[in-house]
């Protein structure tokens, strides 16, 4: 090579460097520009609305969406910054990527006219191909052993151009992923916070107004009921969570409140465990429970209804049937009643409550069965017991042998005396309570003793009624009770119930005066003697103690 | 289409655009600063 050719060869070295270098700049700056406008279609694309049932995957969750940023938000980062990152890349470097041919070709005079376009494949893959392969297909004649180092320059400079713009657009991918992401975690966290700030508040609210849900069919504990969307769908854990803070989109697209504050408490729920209709206000009011229990035909059904008769007529306190089972029940008895029969033996088997809001309380009526309590097996799976917040426990005066046998054969005849001893009934209760709570002290509850049946008693002759000549003050009219009790040879009784529960109530009642309460001779003459009102036992047990 | 999802990707997608107009702002400003 001469001296002047050397000279040409730097000089053209010179020149093409320099515009090598500009095309490095621009190649930098349009891949950059592409990089962007890459990552913008793959994130809006990921973006987009689109079908989500298969994002729900846990099986045990409600039939509910999920809130979207209270978690997926972030998988949907982390899998938005993959599928950027890869469009970014595809679109400026991948060699691997364009659709049906993805190979360089290997043979120039194979594949390329000379204007380096392919013959069959190339006009189709423009669009698809990325700017390295665009490169390397539109220029790779330059890129051969003997192409000369000036030629070879602006190819070089171009592809460098293209890897400096897709690590400035990867770097502002990056960036820009980073403060989405900061901004979601503090969103998603804030959701995250929010739902488990209301869910400590309504749980915390029903502790603190000693709100506890039992179902009154099967007599389990609910943690919480199952309520159940118009659409039919049953939600087990209507609680602010991932599938929603305040509210929660079910499947059939209703929304429903999570928080009884926003009207939770209007849905139908059910019992987790038997599927029973809960009342409608199991979550609003505390809710207590009262078994009456008592001897086969002592009239704990009548007693009862008696009671709830009288509840109702409280111009005090707002009372309704809380429930169709117990309306309908209530109903066909009161008709009994006032038909002047006597309602149906309860059937045996666990009883279902009657459900009743008093005011401020929810109660359940559990009527036992009499035939539970005088077999001590059935008594023994009775859960209901275990539930209780109070006892009434009923006694029969003509169960009583010294009662029996001053009436005469009409009487009791009338009366349907029941042949349950009260003892044996007193400690088969005890025994359960026993087994149920494992309390070796006092049980730590009110127990009302009932003697029912006070109209016929008024018809035995030479029987005095306990409350003659006494005053209607409820500490004087128990101890009266308790020694008419003692009188008629049942002082064991008597000591049982002190001994096993912290606070005992008499009270003697009659169906009769379930329109109002009123004063009866005795036969015996002297002055009329007025019972105790048949909702008096159900009174005192709520206002003590739990109650 | 499940709303939450169709929402909270609505407020991703706005808080990708806010993002990058960020780092694009900040990007220049700092180009910008060493000239």
């Amino acid at each position: 090579m001469g001296v002047v050719e050397a000279l040409f060869y730097m000089i053209a070295l010179v020149i093409m460097a320099v515009v090598s270098l500009v095309l490095l700049a621009g190649a930098a700056v349009y891949s950059l520009l592409t990089g962007i406008v890459a990552f913008w279609r793959a994130a809006a694309g990921f973006l987009a609305p689109r079908p989500a049932e298969h994002l729900n995957s846990d099986e045990s969750a409600d039939p509910a969406d999920f809130e979207y940023l209270a978690g997926p938000a972030l998988r949907d980062h982390w899998r938005l910054a993959g599928t950027s990152f890869a469009a970014v890349y595809r679109r400026i470097l991948s060699l691997s990527d364009g659709g049906s041919n993805n190979s360089l070709p290997d043979d120039k005079s194979n594949n390329l006219v000379p204007d380096g376009r392919s013959n069959n494949s190339l006009p189709d893959r423009g669009s698809n191909d990325s700017l390295l392969v665009w490169l390397l297909w539109r220029k790779h004649w330059w890129v051969t052993s003997d192409t000369p180092l000036p030629r070879l320059l602006p190819s070089a400079g171009i592809g460098v151009g293209f890897v400096v713009g897709f690590l400035a657009a990867s770097a502002l991918v990056a960036a820009t992923l980073a403060v989405q992401f900061v901004v979601l975690a503090a969103i998603a966290a804030g959701v995250s916070l929010t739902s488990r700030a209301f869910w400590l508040l309504e749980t915390g609210a029903l502790a603190l107004r000693g709100i506890a849900i039992a179902c009154g069919r099967c007599h389990q504990r609910l943690i919480r009921p199952v309520f159940v969307c118009p659409c039919g769908r049953a939600h087990r854990n209507l609680m602010p969570g991932k599938q929603g803070t305040f509210h929660r989109t079910c499947r059939c697209a209703r929304r429903l409140p999570t928080l009884l504050i926003l009207g939770k408490h209007r849905l139908t729920a059910r019992c987790g465990h038997c599927g029973a209709p809960l009342p409608r206000l199991a979550q609003s009011i505390p809710t207590y429970h009262l078994p009456i229990v008592g001897g086969f035909a002592a009239g704990k059904s009548v007693f009862m209804h008696t009671a709830i008769e009288r509840l109702c007529h409280d111009p005090r306190h707002a009372v309704e049937l809380a429930d169709e089972h117990t309306a309908r029940r209530f109903a066909q008895g009161r008709e009994h009643l006032q038909g002047g029969g006597f309602v149906p033996h309860t059937p045996l088997g666990q009883p279902v409550a009657y459900t009743v809001r008093f005011g401020p309380h929810l109660l359940h009526f559990y009527d036992a069965a009499g035939e539970i309590l005088e077999r001590p097996r059935h008594m023994a799976v009775s859960s209901f017991v275990e539930l209780s917040d109070g006892l009434v426990l009923i006694v029969d005066p003509f169960a009583l042998p010294a009662v029996r046998a001053r009436a005469d054969a009409t009487t009791l005849c009338e009366a349907r005396p029941s042949v349950a001893d009260p003892k044996a009934v007193l400690d088969v209760l005890v025994q359960t309570l026993r087994e149920h709570r494992g309390a070796s002290t006092a049980l730590a509850m009110r127990v009302a003793v009932v003697i029912t049946k006070a109209d016929a008693l008024l018809t035995v002759p030479n029987l005095r009624h306990p409350y003659v000549g006494l005053p209607a003050e409820v500490s004087a009219r128990t101890a009266a009770v308790r020694d008419w009790l003692i009188d008629q040879g049942h002082r064991d009784v008597v000591n049982s119930l002190q001994n096993h529960f912290s606070e005992v109530g008499y009270f003697i009642v009659t169906y009769l005066d379930g329109a109002s309460v009123t004063s009866r001779p005795h036969v015996d003459g002297g002055p009329a003697v007025a019972n105790d009102d048949p909702s008096a036992p159900v009174r005192w047990l709520l206002a003590g103690g739990r109650i | 289409l499940n709303r939450s999802f169709d929402r909270g990707r609505k407020l991703a997608r706005l808080l990708l655009i806010l993002s990058m107009l960020v780092v694009l702002t900040v990007t220049i400003l700092a180009v910008a600063s060493l000239f």
